[in-house]
């Protein structure tokens, strides 16, 4: 059981054609400043970030976990509703022309007592159909939203995930 | 002078929470700063008699309604920053 590992290599970060966060940078406080590249999710509309992520041949078939570290652009109180949601590219089978129906599975998570730590809530997929049926050596879209129309999403604004820790992991 | 529609009032929440500047404030959510806008436009809408009053004479009585609120604005930006005032109305000398 490889229970925590890495299983997905993630190939590309693609923004949608529209409702996509701004991708910019968190420039940190040292000397020199540090620019971690984030993508940041809007407070008052839904927006969505694409990854293609090849699922290695060490997946044991215990379903994928998913951490989105992310921070908030000024807030220090308030909850933000991320979701994730897999699009199978079947070998030979899923037409990247036809629309698919995202099922997302989602997690609400408080930000970080000051708005330049990162919180890291994750979010699970269980084995099969959850995840869209993905296979080891199959590529796939991760989608992933900010659901800021959600009841749940209170933090005023934006969201910033963290983009150079986006992971798939094995549960 | 009515208070604004809405879908104004929310426009203003939305443009709030986009705009980086504002930054966050300690224990307010969504709800709270919509909350916000609401009371201070509200607020606007029942002091505006007040400040129409207070101004001098003849530009109460020969400038528009935008006109006093382009003052009223103007005024307020310049209370924030110039830069913003100057994002707006252009060169400040």
């Amino acid at each position: 059981m490889a229970t925590g590992n890495v299983v997905g290599i993630i190939q590309n970060t693609i923004p949608p054609a529209t409702l996509s966060p701004q991708l910019t940078v968190r420039a940190g406080g040292s000397t020199p400043a540090e620019r971690v590249l984030v993508a940041s999710f809007d407070a008052a509309t839904i927006e969505y970030i694409d990854f293609l992520v090849y699922l290695t041949g060490s997946y044991a078939g215990g379903g994928l976990t998913i951490p989105l570290p992310w921070s908030a652009a000024s807030a220090t109180s308030g909850v933000t509703r991320w979701g994730a949601a897999i699009r199978r590219m079947a070998d030979d089978a899923e037409d990247i022309d036809g629309s698919q129906t995202y099922d997302y599975n989602d997690v609400d998570d408080t930000c970080a007592s000051a708005s330049g730590e990162i919180s890291i809530p994750t979010i699970a997929f269980t084995s099969g159909a959850d995840m869209d049926s993905w296979v080891p050596g199959e590529y796939a879209i991760l989608r992933i939203r900010r659901n800021a129309s959600h009841a749940n999403d209170t933090m005023a604004g934006d969201a910033e995930l963290w983009l150079s820790g986006a992971v798939v992991k094995e549960t | 002078m009515a208070v604004l529609p809405d879908a104004d009032r929310i426009r203003v929440w939305r443009g709030l929470m986009r705009y980086r500047p504002f930054g966050g404030v300690a224990g307010v959510v969504k709800t709270d700063l919509r909350a916000a806008v609401n009371a201070a436009d509200a607020w606007i809408d029942s002091n505006t008699a007040s400040f129409v009053a207070a101004l001098p004479d003849p530009f109460r009585t020969n400038s528009s309604q935008n006109q006093k609120l382009l003052l009223f604005v103007a005024v307020l930006l310049m209370r924030f920053g110039i830069d913003l005032l100057k994002q707006i109305f252009g060169e400040v000398d």
